[in-house]
């Protein structure tokens, strides 16, 4: 070793010491690099990873969405509303929480983890949302299905609105599974943009980070109010196909993913 | 290393005629905005050594470990490992492994954390797993949260070492741990690496503990490297006078005393070297005794108030 900085000792190689202790072809230093593979292989590590908590993101979310789906429907048996049109609840929006809940984690909890065992952050990122795809994915046909029931039963015989939601999710059931698909990856990656900035800049850089986002919203209501587009906007809204929405939900989800990767590159843990 | 060792691996001979330090850093800084962790720093690793990371805390340690294992990033400066750079190259960092202080797991049990270590570390051991788990007495269906602070560092100290990665890091790892356990850790340390030699950096203040670890020592002040050198060299280069304070005080004049202390008339002195056979000559005939510093002795004068003691070193 050789430092060249205040003090400058001469180098000792020990030749001896290194003989004695190598015994050939058991030095660890030896293999040779392989780039494409050893980020392939990281990046399914990162799957494997996420999935030891397996429980965490399979039967946790749908157990408890299934818990407040039975609360729900209880509740629903008693009271028995009269229509099933005019019922709503917000029961489905644990499973939405549930994705952010994942976003947050696998940026402050599986990140640091990975990172100490040698996986890049773009591999992590890359495995991370083959998950998240995945994931979202499966939660959409489930959600999409269990939409298409309720709409076919009116309600689970009790008029319980629960999966199909209005304007959201009650249209066709390819509309329900894109629309379910592209908000739990929304939601997903919100939150875990917002556990990279947590992870990256603390509780004062996300409490800027949300404050950013209010901001922004505050101003393009006051754009809004000022240019007098609310009516067009309702407009669309309310008749716009839904491919028009699903269109804008996909392109917050993509701004979202964006932002993820940006800040993760310049993550440091 | 000898490049005829094995002649029957060609990836290995390809690899041995390429001899290039492990860890190759130049001109290395890391400035935050109003602190500078790391300032010019330069330095190399060889391959197969245990080199000591000393100094005090928050005096760049972590963030020099962090930077070479494309944790944190640089501000100036370059920085190669295995001859690359370490930030965002798999490649690279798959032959790393590095475990700090308070290493964040997610919430998972001990087995199924070592269970996914060890499919991210390409060398990882599960019979040396096993025999540290059961070293360390850690109980693995419990999850990590609820682990104590020794038993969580624990975890850390048998990733690092099971995963026998070509580079391995070790950051303060044994916050909690009590002295059996880290003597577990020395001695097994020790023993794999006397097996499986690979390079190790290792921080730590219990530089007493680990002194006789260590192959090279590097000592890093506010940012900058103060001292650097295989450890028994750098041993030599200060000694211990001890004796009257009269023939103490004649001895150490014209040297750098780094520290001094006198009870009735007796006095002992820390100075730097070098000393000849004469020196050592006039010593005994003046009834003095000289012995060599520790380490610790070293780092604490070079860290410590007398900074311009790491100066005259090299002078």
């Amino acid at each position: 070793m050789n430092a060249t900085g205040a003090t400058r000792i001469p180098t000792v190689d020990r030749p001896i010491l290194r003989q004695e202790s190598t015994v050939p072809g058991t030095s660890l230093t030896s293999r040779p690099a392989r780039p494409r593979s050893a980020m392939r292989a990281n990046v399914f590590n990162v799957v494997r990873m996420h999935l030891v908590d397996r429980y965490g993101y399979t039967f946790l979310p749908w157990g408890i969405l299934a818990l407040v789906f039975g609360l729900t429907y209880a509740i629903f048996a008693v009271v028995h509303p009269p229509s099933y049109e005019d019922s709503a609840t917000g029961g489905l929006s644990t499973m939405f929480i549930f994705l952010t809940v994942i976003g947050i984690q696998t940026a402050t909890r599986t990140l640091p983890f990975a990172m100490s065992l040698g996986i890049s952050r773009r591999s992590y990122f890359l495995g991370t949302w083959l998950l998240g795809v995945v994931l979202s994915a499966v939660f959409a046909v489930l959600v999409a299905v269990l939409a298409e029931i309720e709409m076919t039963t009116r309600g689970w015989g009790v008029n319980l609105r629960f999966f199909a939601i209005p304007w959201l999710l009650d249209g066709p059931w390819y509309q329900n599974l894109a629309t379910s698909f592209i908000l739990l990856m929304l939601f997903m990656a919100a939150g875990m943009w917002s556990g990279l900035i947590h992870q990256r800049w603390g509780v004062p850089g996300n409490v800027v980070f949300l404050a950013g986002w209010a901001v922004l919203a505050a101003a393009a209501i006051l754009v809004i109010t000022w240019r007098g587009w609310w009516g067009d906007i309702w407009r669309f809204l309310a008749e716009a196909d839904m491919i028009g929405v699903i269109g804008v939900f996909a392109l917050l989800a993509l701004g979202a993913l964006t932002g993820t990767y940006l800040t993760i590159r310049r993550i440091v843990v | 290393m000898t490049p005829m060792a094995t002649p029957a691996d060609p990836t290995r001979t390809a690899h041995l005629t390429d001899d290039r330090p492990v860890i190759e850093v130049e001109h290395l800084s890391r400035r935050y905005r109003d602190t500078t962790a790391l300032d010019d720093v330069s330095l190399t690793v060889q391959p197969d050594t245990i080199t000591g990371l000393l100094g005090r805390n928050g005096a760049g340690k972590s963030t020099l470990m962090k930077v070479l294992t494309g944790q944190e990033l640089a501000s100036a400066g370059s920085v190669r490992v295995f001859g690359q750079s370490p930030l965002e190259h798999d490649s690279v960092l798959r032959r790393v492994v590095f475990i700090k202080e308070g290493q964040v797991y997610p919430d998972i049990s001990v087995r199924r954390a070592l269970e996914a270590a060890s499919w991210c570390c390409p060398g990882w051991d599960h019979d040396l797993a096993r025999e540290l788990v059961a070293d360390f007495d850690l109980p693995l269906r419990r999850p990590i949260k609820k682990l104590s602070r020794g038993m969580h560092s624990a975890v850390g100290i048998i990733i690092g070492l099971a995963a026998r990665a070509e580079l391995t890091f070790f950051d303060e790892p044994y916050l909690g741990l009590d002295a059996v356990a880290r003597h577990v850790f020395y001695d097994r340390l020790l023993a794999d690496y006397a097996e499986h030699p690979r390079t190790v950096v290792l921080s730590t203040h219990l530089i007493d503990e680990v002194a006789n670890l260590l192959e090279q020592v590097v000592v890093i002040d506010r940012g900058r490297i103060v001292l650097s050198g295989a450890a028994d060299e750098l041993r030599e280069h200060a000694v211990s006078v001890a004796g009257s304070s009269r023939a103490v005080t004649e001895f150490t004049t014209g040297r750098t005393v780094w520290r001094t202390g006198s009870l009735a008339g007796q006095t002992v002195s820390t100075v730097a070297g070098p000393f000849t056979d004469l020196d050592e000559a006039r010593a005994a005939a003046a009834g003095l005794r000289l012995a060599p510093v520790s380490l610790q002795e070293l780092v604490v004068a070079a860290t410590g108030r007398r900074r311009d003691a790491a100066a005259e070193l090299s002078a």
